[in-house]
């Protein structure tokens, strides 16, 4: 933008420089200083004129498109707000604001129906997914099964309950997506993380998992109390179901602005960035989803939390910090 | 005990009336608003299920006429609306019990029957299985006459199975009775898997163990003959 102003000038120094030299060959002298004050000095006059208008013009037309970019800047594919350009005194940005306007709500209406078939589709599952379990449940009373329709029975009905699992985490993950859990206050994680410690006391017990809470300072954080709720639970959850047969344990420590959990466990081959993926899984543990921690991750980021997962020494760390 | 199903997804209709018929419940059912409308005037029930979504008007229209009129009918309401204050302003119009959907079969009869228990003076405080007696008011069991110590979930399990009698009890409906839907499969099973084992070893202390029968690979079942 600079460079090209400069070059902008050099035009009317060449045509000044040759005019200036024209004039003195073809003029006797004293006739050539009256032409230079005539000719020149106007000719100065008209170019630093048209330099100043050309600068106003570079500047007015910078600003718009400046406007332009932080109207683009701040829209949000997902916030309902309409997106409105300020009025330009030059027609080929009102056409090209015009233009942009059209974009946006072409985008906006494209998403908004993606958003909907996920949402619609997950939910008109659930009916015939209940009517199939339903009905399976039903043949199972009947008297006269023999044991290798029970044992088919038994892999429909095993089939049926993992689309059903996925088909909920996938509506509990549009739920979160869509801010249905809005509801936010301070929420106090050590009160959490002893609530679903003692929800899954008993499994703990079974593992015979080692389990060990430090919290001098309390984490808390301004989110959906539900939503915390959901967070640790599936934190623990993993940490309980990847962890290894004998002396295993799982330590919580936290202070004011983090949550880490660690816990042994089996080492595993993906790396943990990707694990975060929907339907990454280790293939280890077939019952598993997949999801848990597109679960996790798509929480922390709707409440303003930065999760960090590390594997060192087959021990595996959990880091939830507030951004 | 005669009960009323308004719903109108035929299917899902159809299948929760063969499983309550089977319960040996009267059964009568109305697929929209201006059907179970009539029905609710014209007649009494013992218990009423509604869905919340139906054509032609609100369930929550006729929880409230249903309490209004000052029917003696326990009212469960079955919908797919979730939310808390779903919840909340359901039971505040009088209804009895709010199942969300998809719901299992197992545990909309449970529920049936804690609700006719609260409801009516037929359904004793105790269920009596002869050499095994469940207390409800005071959630204690006595096996051979001597009261077993159970833990809640223990207690609850036994419950769950115990309502749903001589039926094979899947997993997934212990484990979504128990802990909803947010529980992981592969955890909540061998949750399941231990708290059976602990019940049916105290059970089987006091010569009550062939109660409990395991169906390989599908769930459980309580077994009075």
């Amino acid at each position: 933008m600079k460079r090209l102003k400069h070059l902008y000038s050099i035009p009317f120094l060449v045509a000044l420089g040759v005019a200036v030299i024209l004039i003195k060959q073809l003029l006797p002298s004293e006739l050539f200083y009256s032409a230079v004050w005539v000719v020149v000095i106007p000719l100065i006059i008209i170019a630093i004129g048209f330099r100043m208008i050309t600068y106003y013009r570079i500047q007015t037309i910078r600003n718009q498109l400046l406007q332009i970019f932080q109207t683009l800047e701040e829209f949000d594919v997902d916030e309902p707000t309409k997106v409105i350009f300020e009025q330009s005194p030059y027609p080929i940005f009102n056409e090209l604001n015009e233009y942009l306007i059209e974009l946006i709500n072409r985008i906006r209406a494209t998403y908004q129906a993606n958003k909907q078939f996920t949402q619609n589709a997950s939910h008109e599952l659930q009916t015939p997914l209940a009517i199939i379990k339903g009905h399976i449940e039903l043949l199972l009373q009947s008297p006269h099964l023999g044991e290798k329709e029970i044992t088919s029975l038994a892999t429909v009905l095993q089939n049926t309950n993992r689309l059903s699992k996925i088909n909920s985490s996938l509506i509990l993950l549009s739920k979160i997506e869509h801010q249905r859990f809005s509801d936010s206050t301070k929420v106090d994680f050590s009160r959490i993380v002893d609530e679903v410690l003692q929800n899954f006391k008993d499994l703990i017990q079974i593992q015979e998992i080692d389990v060990q809470k430090k919290d001098n300072t309390p984490f808390i954080v301004e989110m959906s109390e539900t939503l915390a709720e959901i967070l640790i639970a599936n934190l623990i959850q993993n940490a309980i179901r990847h962890n290894i047969e004998q002396d295993g344990f799982i330590q919580i420590e936290m202070d004011s602005n983090h949550l880490k959990i660690k816990n042994s466990g089996k080492s595993i081959t993906a790396k943990p960035k990707e694990l975060f993926k929907r339907f990454k899984r280790e293939s280890e543990v077939t019952e598993s989803l997949g999801l848990g921690l597109s679960i996790v991750q798509r929480i922390c980021e709707q409440s303003n939390l930065h999760i960090q997962y590390v594997i060192e020494d087959q021990l595996h760390n959990l880091v939830i910090q507030q951004v | 005990m005669k009960l009323l199903l308004i719903e109108d997804e035929q299917d899902l209709l159809d299948l929760i009336l063969r499983y309550l018929k089977r319960e040996g419940y009267v059964c009568e059912s109305a697929t929209d608003f201006r059907e179970g409308y009539k029905k609710i005037n014209n007649y009494e029930y013992d218990v009423v299920i509604v869905d919340l979504n139906l054509p032609g008007g609100d369930g929550l229209q006729l929880v409230k006429m249903l309490r209004s009129d000052q029917s003696k009918a326990g009212i469960i309401i079955t919908s797919a609306r979730d939310t808390v204050d779903d919840r909340i302003s359901g039971l505040e119009l009088g209804a009895d019990d709010y199942l969300t959907k998809p719901f299992n079969l197992p545990e909309l009869n449970a529920r049936i029957k804690a609700v006719l228990r609260r409801k009516t003076n037929q359904f004793s405080d105790e269920l009596n299985y002869g050499d095994l007696v469940i207390h409800l008011d005071e959630r204690k069991v006595i096996a051979t006459g001597t009261e077993l110590k159970l833990t809640k979930k223990e207690y609850d399990i036994l419950l769950f199975l115990a309502r749903n009698k001589n039926r094979i009890v899947t997993k997934d409906s212990i484990a979504e009775y128990l802990w909803g839907d947010y529980m992981d499969d592969a955890v909540s099973f061998d949750f399941i898997y231990a708290h059976i084992k602990n019940l049916r070893k105290k059970l089987a202390n006091h010569e009550c163990g062939n109660f409990l029968k395991t169906v390989y690979g599908i769930g459980y079942k309580f077994q009075t003959h």
